[in-house]
């Protein structure tokens, strides 16, 4: 690559991922580094470990950062790969009042030699509600680039071109044929085929959050009752499922403080969190929608404070929050999806899975820790690893908004320097 | 912390406050966790808002204006700053019971939901990290619906209220553990999708004003 083009592209990189500058180095790779596996704890610890930082304690090494992006002053599709000099990174102190709670940090067992790479994936202020179908390509709501076209768009990251899909948001299956368009002013959810744009159904449900089953054939939302007590008391909700069409719409159960609905693979079961409508049993509820199944849901865990549940891609298990129930109960737990073997994770942080079958984390930060490290957790064997770190990628996710591409290689988050969408890929 | 476009939010600056942009601690001693605090609802433009815009916020022009922070009941909240006692439980919402610290920089802040009336007397001075009172639940005897601390930082005359993420010196986004809902993210403007999309860029709130987020066409 020409210097002056190099140079142009990394201050541009430099400005848009918090990088603070570049050199014409060569890309060192990682080392490798086998370490003891740390197994997952079955039962919360009394004591707390030791916090290891595996950043000080190592060589910065150069992270590679390919770019694509079409508003860079590079020709289209040409790619480029930069060495950038990260910040030299601070030592954290042993104690800080602005910091989180030490967790363990756990032991990586693996270091890949794969460089970890970077590349911006959509501008700065777009990219809303971002997730990706089952071939790998992007959905998100945002403005056309170069124009005033705002809508859903799908793309593949690495290819500068947008489809343009509806000019709604909404959910949509994961073969991108159907999709629940949110109407608020209207208070509905339209059912509409997308290569025609022919309207199913209209559902009269106050615009709530429509979730297709894995094969396209049944739909649930979690209906927010008209009627509360008070915006302070907890919510009502009524959950609702039915043909895409809106025929055979029933009511399958009503409480209170529902949300996370999913459906299980087998398409015969949803899963959500909540109360019951008696405000006694709270936790995470299952219920058999199968026809001619008439028993009730039931919970397979009861917790109070339990949120954030995400059912793994095979529907096998579950992890979830539990919140404010003292540290013993409280952090991100993992059990199977009939409720058995549930176990508080030896880390605390945001997770998503990817569907490799791991359980992909970014820890809270510790002490002056500037980005965040993304590790993987393998529910089967217990171990853990970690896929990048600060000392290779300034990765600093806003708004816990990332999602896991399939094949478990890479994610995109929205980052907090420029709120643009960036693609880490961890994994050759 | 995010870009965002400066030039949507009009920030209220008292004239003392002005030359030092973070002159605020966070309302907890001890460090984040999911056994202590965590924030569970921004400033602004939030998605828990804007279900609100009609009811809970409505003298707010539709906006969360405060920052919540969960917190088991009887967690003890501090001071953010220097300052004397203004009110105790006087007529500014957050009930059951609230405390307002006026600070010299011109600043108010409101520890609002509080579990019990604070021991704390009106015209008392208080340093920044003292005990202010211990957080509660809006329901007050529920320590199990939102259990949460709502700090608010108002303008002199507390008309208005601004966004403590600019005036707090905090490591933001690491405070909320990751754990998501609709609180820890905005209400989307589906015409104007780039508008109060970031934790920095949410407008001040003048009480009483006519709703900011009163969308045409908006997600989720």
């Amino acid at each position: 690559m020409k210097k002056k083009t190099f140079l142009k592209l990394c201050g541009w990189l430099a400005a848009s991922a918090g990088l603070v500058g570049c050199a014409e180095t060569p890309v060192t790779p990682p080392t490798t580094r086998p370490e003891t596996a740390q197994p997952a704890t079955t039962r919360p610890e009394n004591s707390r470990p030791t916090t290891t930082n595996p950043v000080t304690a190592e060589t910065v090494q150069v992270p590679a950062i390919t770019t694509q992006y079409p508003t860079t002053t590079l020709p289209q599709g040409e790619t480029t790969t930069l060495p950038v000099s990260p910040t030299a990174l601070p030592t954290p102190p042993v104690t800080a009042t602005a910091s989180p709670a030490p967790t363990a940090m756990p032991t990586p067992t693996t270091q890949s030699s794969f460089s970890p790479v970077l590349k911006p994936v959509v501008p700065a202020s777009s990219g809303y509600y971002f997730r990706f179908t089952a071939n790998g390509r992007m959905v998100f709501y945002g403005r056309a680039l170069n124009g005033s076209q705002t809508g859903t768009w799908a793309m593949t990251p690495g290819n500068p071109a947008w489809t343009f899909l509806t000019p709604g948001s909404g959910n949509f299956t994961t073969d991108l044929t159907l999709a629940a368009l949110n109407d608020k002013a209207a208070g509905t959810t339209v059912i509409t085929e997308l290569s025609t744009g022919k309207v199913l159904a209209t559902l009269q449900n106050r615009s709530s959050s429509t979730i297709f089953s894995p094969d396209n054939k049944m739909i649930a939302y979690l209906l927010r009752s008209a009627q509360q007590a008070g915006p302070e008391q907890p919510q009502r909700f009524e959950l609702w499922m039915s043909n895409p069409d809106g025929s055979q719409a029933r009511t399958v159960w009503s409480g209170l403080e529902a949300g996370n609905l999913a459906w299980f693979q087998d398409n015969r079961r949803l899963l959500w969190t909540g109360r019951d409508s008696a405000n006694r049993r709270s936790g995470l509820w299952v219920k058999n929608v199968a026809g001619g199944d008439n028993a009730g849901a039931y919970t397979i865990i009861e917790s109070k404070g339990l949120t954030g549940a995400a059912l793994s891609p095979d529907g096998q298990s579950v992890a979830y929050w539990v919140t404010l129930q003292g540290s013993e109960f409280s952090g991100v737990w993992l059990a199977r999806s009939d409720g058995s073997q549930a176990r508080k994770l030896p880390w605390v942080g945001g997770f998503r899975w990817a569907d490799t079958g791991e359980l992909l984390y970014v820890p809270v930060r510790q002490g002056r820790e500037t980005a965040s490290t993304l590790w993987s957790f393998n529910p089967a064997t217990g171990q853990t690893s970690r896929l990048t770190g600060p000392d290779k990628v300034p990765l600093k996710i806003a708004l816990d908004q990332w999602q896991v591409a399939p094949g478990g290689r890479s994610i995109v988050y929205r980052n907090a320097d420029d709120n643009a969408l960036w693609q880490l890929t961890f994994r050759a | 912390m995010g870009l965002g476009l400066a030039e949507r939010s009009r920030f209220l600056i008292p004239v003392e406050a002005s030359a030092q942009t973070s002159p605020f601690g966070l309302p907890f001693q001890g460090p984040p966790g999911p056994d202590t605090w965590y924030i569970r609802q921004w400033y602004g433009n939030t998605r828990w808002a804007y279900r609100q815009r009609r009811a809970l916020y409505s003298q707010g022009q539709g906006l969360h204006f405060g920052v919540d922070f969960f917190a088991p009941c009887g967690h003890p909240v501090v001071a953010i700053g220097d300052g004397s006692v203004l009110a105790v439980d006087g007529p500014y919402g957050a009930a059951p019971h609230n405390v307002l610290v006026r600070h010299p920089n011109g600043w108010v802040s409101l520890y609002g939901h509080l579990l019990a009336r604070s021991s704390l007397r009106v015209g008392q001075r208080v340093n920044q990290g003292d005990v202010v009172g211990q957080s509660g639940a809006p329901t007050g005897a529920d320590c199990d619906t939102h259990p949460h601390l709502h700090l608010e930082i108002r303008n002199n005359s507390l008309s208005a209220t601004t966004n403590p993420v600019r005036l707090i010196e905090a490591d933001w986004y690491n405070l909320t553990l990751g754990a998501d809902n609709e609180g820890l993210q905005f209400q989307l403007d589906l015409n104007q999708p780039e508008i109060w999309q970031t934790i920095s860029d949410q407008p001040d709130v003048r009480f009483g004003g006519a709703l900011l987020n009163d969308y045409g066409r908006t997600a989720p």
